[in-house]
């Protein structure tokens, strides 16, 4: 027994030091590899494989284009590995960080690219892409936000922005106009500010308005933790945090990244979307985005705050009672921004958007460890050539939203389409306004966005929750904004900060 | 000599087993514990940052609100489970027929996999269109915030834990019952105990082994509980019904914090080893009662017998 108790004692302390030592010593931080072979001369004679990582609800797309790649390319098959998007970071960053060659290709939120770029996980794709020659068809901001250091790091299939979405028969009807206007002073009409936003979902609160023999609701607004409540969120708080006069002040002081979260601009958004709450579903709390566009869709409620998704959902005959009856809108604006230089709010005679390109779509980089990259970059390339591309984001249920000039102004692809779409101008209009708009906001984008959208998550639903009072809610995202900052280095994650915006040649740049 | 040499080809018999049990079992336990001793950031390099990641995690007050809960749920479900399943095995164990179906039926729950289980209870406390609100609305009871109040949404989880895990307890109970003497049983009958008495003097302290075997096991998966949260409550509202292990997965998966998620399961690893530690003095402390009453038994019944006999020879 003694024996066995020494050899085991003696395992322990011998496995222990020998793993100490390996991670002590472990720094296989991997140069990119560069091999601009061209495509025809790799693929000859020879087994190519290509794994793409995908998300599982955004396989759609990639499938069709493995059809016509491996057709083009004998000898070459595209392996797409779906990963559940909860596990997708994760999966990733495990590949990434132990350089693994599990992947050649990833497909990512946007807001990731920073980190990969930080950590030599994905490549620069100029020498590549060098005879691609639809850049120029991409919306300016979508392009801006594929570069870091003048160097083009992805390939973007996706574009996102958050806008507000109405039902006609209830904002348009006489009768509740008459309705609303006695009860609230002023005209019923598309809400241009939070208030009016407010006032309308309580007037449109808890009575059965579109006569169906079921009560509905004000609005949706997905709130449920971990899901995409924390975007939500975001999009009421830039509308007051991102002065017009001011760029780059929207989440972090432009100069120091100290957070903006305790500023009175995230209080008073807090304090409306902890009020909003009332005016929606009973347990809109934990309304992720996929219930909350199923409920639009179902007619459940007058507005909605949503990527385009509920907008095309809400066209597919399937699951919508509302096809016919669907309004489009940026998202409310303010007459009031507060003004981080002067510590004060500043007075607007117009009223000042502030669209948010919330998760600022999918994006698709080729990765380090790739061995065939000419390969890799020219099926990102198929998949974001014109005619896949508006394909793909005229289709529900390729997660894929419109992010080329071509597919917001050619309205007859959208009414062409499987679903048929109905009043597409007002659709595609809405989109190319929000991600036009001089005071665009793009989304965070420096390593650890992630976490640091996670902390704000758990901040936002705690004070939902009433388990933290606005206050501490927003000292708690503050002081963990602050950890995360501090962790990666304050000088670092600045860097990457000024990146986002010196690159942007529209909206929020500070130039 | 011989003996030596018998005793060290054991040890060698021996040494392929230990090797399998160190590959896939100690060497993952070192590797979290040097890894929440490090900093493992992407791109390959890993930092020694000493106690950092324990500071991080004892400074922390959402790992801790998230410990509270999952100590409160290991608590409560445990003890309903418990005492939920005495009931059910003690009338199960008088039943002449059906013992087999009713088994199989209890297996049921156990059987499916947790996240649709997950899945079914979120539909069963769907506040407006859920089965459970509508059933309580028929006596009275209408719109109970399940999921989306802090305090519902911890008895939501609770809920779900018993549903799923009694029938575990009711079987392990169940066989304890089944391997209980007869003997002592009857002669107490004889002599006039109720069955009430019979029970809490007799039945219920020669079912302590296995009652204490049931409790640890699901103390400990309790205390592990991430995949009924993670589906039904996501962890919310806000962190109302988080438990710590699904924090430590948001802190290592979802922000790749490996390190500061491995120094979270090393503190988990230590209380749960602390509470074994309990059970097991515990059930030391029991079992050294449970002879010893059996021995003052013993000696009380030679007593009877010695007084009864002399009586009748008397």
């Amino acid at each position: 027994m003694r024996l066995c108790k020494r050899i085991f004692t003696s395992i322990f302390v011998i496995i222990f030091a020998v793993t100490l030592g390996a991670c002590s010593k472990s720094d296989n931080s991997q140069e990119p590899q560069v091999d601009a072979t061209s495509s025809k001369e790799q693929s000859k004679g020879e087994e190519v494989v290509i794994n793409v990582a995908v998300g599982s609800f955004a396989t759609s797309s990639v499938y069709s284009a493995k059809e016509q790649f491996e057709q083009e390319h004998s000898g070459v098959t595209i392996n797409v590995v779906e990963i559940p998007f909860g596990s997708l970071y994760e999966k990733l960053c495990t590949s990434f960080a132990t350089n693994t060659e599990a992947y050649d290709i990833a497909i990512y939120p946007s807001n990731w690219m920073s980190e990969f770029i930080q950590g030599n996980s994905i490549i620069p794709l100029d020498e590549y892409l060098a005879e691609k020659d639809n850049w120029d068809g991409l919306i300016d901001a979508y392009y801006d936000m594929q570069l870091y250091n003048d160097q083009t790091y992805a390939v973007p299939l996706d574009g996102d922005s958050i806008i507000l979405y109405y039902r006609k028969d209830a904002l348009e009807n006489e009768e509740y106009k008459a309705m609303f206007k006695e009860k609230y002073g002023y005209d019923l009409e598309v809400p241009v500010t939070w208030d009016q936003y407010i006032d309308i979902a309580e007037f449109f609160n808890g009575w059965d308005w579109d006569d169906d023999g079921e009560l509905e609701y004000g609005t949706i607004e997905a709130m449920a933790p971990k899901d995409v409540g924390g975007y939500i969120f975001l999009t009421h708080a830039i509308t007051y945090a991102a002065h017009p006069d001011y760029p780059g002040n929207a989440f972090f002081d432009y100069n120091t990244l100290e957070p903006e979260v305790t500023s009175p601009a995230y209080k008073k958004a807090l304090e409306e979307y902890k009020e909003i709450l009332q005016f929606g579903p009973p347990n809109m709390i934990n309304y992720g985005g996929g219930d909350e566009r199923a409920a639009f869709a179902a007619g459940e409620a007058a507005m909605a705050i949503d990527w385009h998704d509920t907008g095309i959902m809400a066209q597919n005959p399937e699951n919508s009672k509302v096809k016919e009856n669907t309004g489009y809108a940026l998202v409310p604006g303010t007459y009031e921004c507060w003004n981080p230089e002067t510590e004060a709010w500043d007075s607007f005679e117009e009223i000042q958007y502030a669209p948010y390109l919330a998760f600022s779509g999918w994006t698709s980089s080729v990765t380090s460890t790739c061995n065939n990259p000419q390969l890799a970059a020219e099926f990102l390339d198929l998949m974001d050539n014109d005619e896949n591309s508006l394909a793909a984001v005229t289709t529900d249920g390729t997660a894929r939203n419109p992010y080329r000039t071509e597919h917001l102004t050619n309205a007859a692809a959208w009414e062409n389409s499987a679903i048929k779409f109905y009043n597409a101008q007002e659709f595609i209009d809405t989109i190319l306004k929000s991600y036009t708009h001089e005071n665009v906001q793009l989304d965070m984008r420096l390593p650890k966005a992630g976490s640091y959208l996670d902390a704000l998550d758990l901040g936002v639903s705690q004070a939902l929750s009433g388990d933290l009072d606005v206050d501490h809610a927003l000292e708690y995202i503050y002081d963990s904004w602050e950890e995360i900052t501090e962790e990666q280095g304050r000088d670092n994650q600045l860097q990457f900060y000024h990146n986002t915006y010196s690159n942007v040649t529209t909206g929020t740049g500070v130039n | 000599m011989d003996r030596k040499r018998t005793d060290k080809f054991k040890h060698i018999l021996v040494l392929p087993a230990l090797l399998i049990f160190v590959v896939i079992t100690i060497f993952p336990l070192i590797f979290n514990i040097v890894l929440s001793l490090c900093n493992w950031k992407l791109g390959g390099n890993i930092q020694f940052v000493g106690l950092d990641n324990y500071i991080y995690a004892f400074k922390n007050g959402t790992f801790w609100r998230t410990m509270l809960n999952t100590v409160i749920v290991t608590i409560v479900a445990v003890a309903v489970e418990y005492v939920v399943a005495m009931i059910l095995a003690y009338n199960i164990n008088k039943l002449i027929h059906g013992k087999k179906f009713i088994r199989i039926i209890m297996l049921l729950p156990m059987l499916m996999a947790p996240v649709v289980i997950g899945f079914m209870w979120k539909q069963m406390f769907n506040e407006l269109y859920g089965p459970l609100n509508h059933l309580l609305s028929l006596i009275g009871i209408s719109g109970i915030p399940w999921i989306s109040q802090s305090g519902w949404s911890l008895v939501a989880v609770i809920l779900v834990d018993i549903w799923e895990w009694t029938p575990f307890i009711t079987l392990i109970l169940l066989a304890g019952f089944q391997s209980l003497p007869k003997e002592p049983i009857e002669s107490a009958r004889v002599d006039g105990a109720g069955e009430g008495r019979i029970f809490f003097d007799l039945t219920f302290k020669m079912l302590l082994p296995s009652s204490i075997v049931a409790i640890t096991l699901r103390a400990i998966e309790t205390f592990k509980i991430f995949d009924t949260v993670y589906i039904v409550t996501a962890g919310g509202p806000g962190v109302s019904s988080m438990s710590a292990s699904m924090y430590a997965y948001q802190v290592g998966l979802r922000n790749f914090s490996l390190g500061k998620a491995a120094a979270l399961c090393v503190i988990m690893l230590i209380i749960v080893l602390g509470v074994f530690q309990i059970v097991t003095a515990f059930r030391k402390k029991s079992s050294k009662n449970y002879h010893k009453n059996d021995l003052i038994l013993e000696e009380e019944n030679f007593s009877v017998y010695n007084i009864s006999k002399e009586a009748e020879e008397g």
